[in-house]
């Protein structure tokens, strides 16, 4: 399992990363979720014991990031945001290179390299030059590149940033695929419908603070603050709003068109199923009463303009 | 340094993966190793060509020259890309992410040169030869001959020591580049410092100061011991050990050895300084590293 205790990091006056804390088991694939700038990358690098922070530590199955980097880049498998491809070699090179520096030993790097490419979908590109694959199939090496040691970490920055919707849901698919294989996986992105499919643990980090950070439909509930009903009254609505607000638990009322409603409330579910018999009983005809749900976007927009603390 | 991380760096070390790619970049016919492999091989089958057609007019010193004058521009043309080049492409942070030191690093690469700069010690042996051969037949004829003069001939031991003395000065340039490598942010400025280097400490200063040396007697001790690591001038000393009358200031037993030894002290304080200066990602920001973690 994954531990980060307190990872921070200055560059000179600014604090990029603060007091970032969470912990992940095989299995996850964890969402890291920040607007540009936001410090992903720094503690990725981090992670990847490329930086030193400037406080706080992470472990990674009993190895320590400072203690024991050695250990660590053993385990993990690391894609930056940006990287390049040495040129002028061949698919099966370029791995065989990589497999040897992670001293795979000779007699199973071949088996290896084929099952990474199977893994990545390269299968058919075994023979070719690097530099001739699509962006998207050089990503997909990347990410081969990371797996030939059988890593437990794979830090994944921005995967998906410049590709087209084709490969990046080949890339959705293969990660999921890698969580399923019982590895911890980290991937970052400032976009969040790309992460929402397929990750069960999000954290949203913003100025450098991970500001919420859990499964994914708890960080939902646990961000709203309000939550907004829709109702639909076929007649009336202006009287029914005006009794709405006369509620404790509701925050406010806003009409949509002649009919509908939206409720900001910040009550319990029993206190919601109030509300409705009490709009019954008042004699309005509810035709429609339900919940608006959520999504990620809506939170980690709420988040990261400052709705919350 | 103790067994293990000799073994850890020489032995070990999974970065050795570099010579393979090494000769596929520089010895292949594909992208950069075609361009290098016929330049490389049209010099040196010409040279071949030349000493095997005048073999009995070429000195042995010519072909030394040559190597000696190759490996100057050899040594910085492969390795200048070495470190500041990865950075640049981005490849770099693959390796510094890799369970494999610093040192380990820069020694793979090392290593992968100087396979270079042996192979072509070797190769140079064979027109080097030639011209030993060609300096014997010579030199009986004009022994036997009508005037009884000869030119004196180069021995096989002093021959061999230039030989030896070339190399470990390609491997030094070898160090040096990767140094530099490793210190620049850019390859080509990694390139330029190196040739500038060579070129400034070899060439212009030894053509600028040895001539003063001929003028001024005071002078030429120490103008001789500026230049002793010069291996242009030492190679002249060694091939012509028992000149007819030698106004130098240094013995001429202080070419040779002396100079091999510093060549390769030299190789193991540019490589230790290359290592130390290892501490930046693609990103130049310092990594792990230092007391902490010997990583
Ligand atoms: N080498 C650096 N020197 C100074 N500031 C940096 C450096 N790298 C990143 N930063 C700053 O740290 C903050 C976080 O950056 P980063 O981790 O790259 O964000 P993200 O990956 O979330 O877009 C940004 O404000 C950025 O300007
Ligand atoms: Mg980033």
């Amino acid at each position: 399992m994954l531990e980060v205790k307190g990872l921070s990091k200055d560059y000179g006056g600014l604090r990029a990363v603060d007091d970032v804390k969470f912990a992940l088991q095989p299995g996850d694939v964890f969402g890291f979720i920040g607007s540009n700038g936001a410090g992903k990358t720094t503690t990725i690098r981090m992670l990847a014991t490329l930086l030193e922070p400037t406080e706080g530590t992470a472990s990674l199955n009993g190895c320590d990031i400072l203690d024991d980097p050695m250990g660590v880049r053993r385990q993990i498998g690391y894609m930056p945001d940006f990287f390049g491809l040495y040129d002028d070699v061949k698919v099966w090179e370029y791995l065989d290179f990589f497999a040897t520096i992670y001293s795979v030993p000779g007699r199973q790097r071949p088996k290896v390299i084929d099952d990474v490419l199977e893994l990545t979908n390269l299968t058919g590109k075994k023979e070719a030059f690097v530099q001739t694959l699509s962006r998207g199939m050089q990503q997909r090496l990347c990410l081969a590149r990371c797996l030939v040691h059988d890593p437990t970490l794979l830090l994944l920055d921005e995967p998906a940033s410049g590709l087209d919707p084709r490969a990046r849901a080949e890339l959705k698919e293969l990660i999921a695929e890698l969580g399923r294989m019982g590895k911890i996986v980290i991937v970052s992105s400032h976009i969040l419908p790309e992460l929402a499919g397929f990750c069960n643990t999000v954290g949203i980090i913003e100025r450098g603070e991970l500001l919420a950070f859990g499964p994914v439909d708890q960080i939902v509930r646990q961000v709203q603050v309000a939550r907004i009903l829709e109702a639909r009254i076929l007649d009336r609505a202006g009287e029914a709003a005006s009794m709405l607000c006369g509620v404790p638990s509701v925050a406010s009322v806003a009409p949509i068109d002649e009919q509908k409603l939206r409720i900001e409330f910040h009550g319990s579910l029993d206190e919601q199923a109030d509300l409705l018999s009490r709009l019954i009983a008042t004699g309005f005809r509810v035709v429609d009463f339900r919940e608006l749900e959520a999504n990620l976007e809506d939170v980690f927009l709420k988040l990261t303009t400052g709705a919350v603390n | 340094m103790n067994r293990t991380s000799w073994g850890q760096l020489f032995v070990h070390n999974p970065m050795l993966v570099e010579i393979a790619r090494f000769r596929r970049k520089y010895l292949s016919l594909r992208g950069t190793g075609l361009v290098t492999t016929v330049f490389f091989g049209a010099i040196y089958g010409l040279l071949l060509l030349m000493v095997i057609r005048f073999a009995d007019n070429v000195e042995p010193a010519v072909v030394l020259y040559a190597e000696l004058g190759l490996a100057c521009f050899i040594a910085p043309a492969i390795l200048h890309t070495a470190i500041a080049g990865e950075r640049e492409k981005r490849t770099w942070d693959f390796l510094l992410v890799a369970p494999v030191t610093r040192a380990q690093i820069v020694v793979g690469k090392f290593i992968a040169a100087v396979q270079g700069i042996i192979a072509m010690a070797v190769l140079m042996l064979l027109p080097l030869g030639v011209t030993l051969l060609g300096q014997s037949a010579r030199f009986q004829r004009e022994t036997w001959g009508w005037d009884g003069y000869s030119r004196p001939t180069t021995g096989l031991y002093d021959t061999l020591l230039a030989v030896l003395l070339i190399a470990t000065f390609a491997i030094m340039l070898c160090a040096m580049t990767l140094f530099f490598s490793a210190r620049c942010k850019r390859s080509l400025m990694a390139l330029g410092a190196s040739l500038g280097a060579i070129v400034v400490a070899f060439a212009l200063f030894p053509l600028l100061t040895l001539p003063l040396a001929e003028d001024s007697f005071e002078w030429k001790f120490w103008i001789e011991l500026c230049n002793l690591f010069n291996p242009f001038v030492a190679v002249s000393h060694v091939l012509d050990r028992n000149p007819t009358y030698y106004e130098g200031a240094i013995p001429a037993a202080f070419y040779g050895w002396p100079q091999i030894g510093f060549y390769v002290l030299a190789t193991i304080g540019f490589l230790a300084w290359a290592i130390k200066t290892v501490h930046w990602p693609d990103n130049e920001k310092k990594f792990i590293g230092g007391k902490r973690a010997r990583g």
